[in-house]
């Protein structure tokens, strides 16, 4: 028996696939497994076969029926891993890579706030650092060490998650790209035509503040725009603008959908249901997705939801995605004033602009609270209906 | 009391649109599989959304009464499980059994 330690595995994934079938060409067979890193082999005869590194949250190393069916074949599982190798170049079931781009992008995104913070620290540093030097005192360089170190190797290991994620996609062709927010088949027009467009009052644009604290009125001011002759075109990056074109007048149903977790296989389902995806939140966990579909006199108007249970999930989501952070930022927001009230530091020119900040966001996220609940009460009150 | 029982217990009485995802699954289908299956076999009463659709499959595969087929699309084919089987023979007897009771007691309705 042989084992190997391979801590960073899973940094590149394709690449730990492709050593795992070097190594068997040399007759060292997968037969063990441990996600920390520990591969084991068992020494037999050289085999061509190709590897496959599958994570699947939810497969507690159950390989699908359809891959087995095509000549996949179990070699090591752990958690929520399972390998398995195939002899055959090609087959009709390929195991899916979408959960590693899913990780990779995860972890991306995590790895984009420790930089940004580790990079604010070394700016700091370094405007101590000139300081003290200008006004002649003592200065030490070691301050500036740690954070240089670490945003170096943070965007390092940045870039070889982007890359492993470019390997990952370029395997995974068909696969819903996430690094959106507006589909690019929304955007009909070029910059010119659209700004040509506004200009000759062909296109409109309006941006409600703060729509996703009462997003039904937002979907009840599309849907009538559209009934007067001003279809939606897009979003702007944000989703904060919405245009119009002029057109004929139609009926369209425009909704917005939060979900614990928008998943390729969520937008898959939803567009081949017919409907268009016109916006997906930056934030797939946790976000949002907005669509529209157009019908005619004689369908019944469509919607997402056709029972009362998943509609109320839909509505829990909301509350998870909206509600609990607003209610959060103004209770931290009374908590800061009520400390700058209560320290003994005193009344300062600074505290006093950092307290009436703290109460117009106070003031401010308390209101889209409060729109927001309404919000929510309509949506369970329409959950009842169905 | 076992899981199953206990799966049995959650789950019953289910509802419509559980029962015909469920049902539909007896066969591989993915989502829009199943909206048009249940289309089909209810003559257009029910029309699932694709919302509806999708969180009762998340919830399923979370009781393990689906299981994935076959993921390598990215429209994921789900069948039904052993269990899922066990869950909706129960339901089965349980509409038959309501149904029995409503033809005993139909004559004397006015």
């Amino acid at each position: 028996m042989t084992v190997k330690f391979m801590p960073f595995w899973f940094a590149d994934v394709v690449k730990s696939e492709e050593k795992l079938s070097r190594l068997a060409s040399e007759g060292l067979m997968l037969t063990g497994f441990k996600p920390y890193g520990l591969f084991t082999f068992e020494q037999g005869e050289a085999e061509q076969v190709r590897y496959r590194i599958v994570r699947e949250k939810k497969c507690e190393g159950k390989v699908p029926k359809r891959l087995m069916e095509n000549g996949w074949v179990k070699c090591a599982d752990s958690k929520h891993y399972y390998i398995i190798k195939n002899a055959d170049k090609k087959t009709e079931a390929e195991p899916s890579y979408k959960s590693w781009v899913s990780l990779y992008r995860t972890l991306q995104t995590i790895l984009f706030f420790i930089i940004c913070f580790f990079g604010g620290m070394l700016i700091g540093a370094t405007a101590a650092l000139i300081e003290n030097i200008a006004e002649g005192k003592e200065t030490r360089i070691l301050s500036l060490i740690i954070p240089t170190i670490a945003t170096i190797i943070f965007i390092l290991i940045y870039c070889v998650l982007h890359n492993s994620n470019k390997k990952v996609l370029a395997k995974n062709p068909d696969a819903v790209r996430f690094d959106f927010t507006i589909p690019e088949e929304n955007f009909i027009y070029t910059k010119e035509q659209e700004k040509a467009m506004l200009k000759s009052k062909e296109m409109i644009k309006k941006s409600p503040f703060f729509w996703i604290a009462a997003p039904d009125k937002a979907e009840a001011m599309v849907e009538k725009m559209a009934a007067e002759g001003w279809k939606f075109y897009r979003f702007d990056k944000l989703g904060q603008d919405f245009y119009f074109i002029k057109s004929e007048p139609c009926k369209l149903r425009f909704v917005v959908d939060f979900q614990s977790e928008i998943s390729e296989e969520y937008i898959a389902l939803t567009k081949e249901d017919g409907w268009k995806l016109e916006f997906a939140s930056v934030t797939k966990k946790d976000g949002y997705c907005i669509w529209s579909r157009e019908y005619t006199d004689d369908e019944e108007i469509p919607e997402l939801y056709s029972d009362n249970e998943s509609a109320l999930n839909h509505a829990k989501n909301y509350l998870k995605k909206m509600i609990i952070p607003l209610a959060v930022d103004v209770i931290l927001s009374v908590l800061l004033i009520i400390w700058c009230f209560t320290d003994d530091l005193g009344m300062t020119p600074f505290k006093i602009v950092f307290i009436i900040f703290m109460a117009v966001i106070a003031v401010e996220y308390g209101f889209f609270a409060v729109k927001s609940i309404g919000y929510y009460s309509r949506l369970r009150k329409k959950s009842e209906e169905i | 009391m076992t899981d199953l029982e206990k799966l049995i217990k959650k789950h019953l009485p289910m509802t419509e649109t559980a029962f015909y995802i469920l049902l539909a699954l007896n066969e591989p289908r993915h989502g829009y599989g199943i909206t048009k299956f249940v289309a089909e076999l209810t003559e257009d009463r029910i029309k699932l959304g694709s919302g509806t659709v999708y969180g009762t499959l998340t919830k399923m595969q979370k009781d393990k009464l689906i299981d994935i087929y076959d993921d390598s699309d990215k429209k994921i084919i789900y069948e039904i499980t052993d269990i899922g089987r066990e869950v909706l023979k129960a339901e089965i007897a349980r509409i038959k059994l309501v149904y029995g009771n409503i033809l005993s007691q139909e004559a004397s309705l006015k």
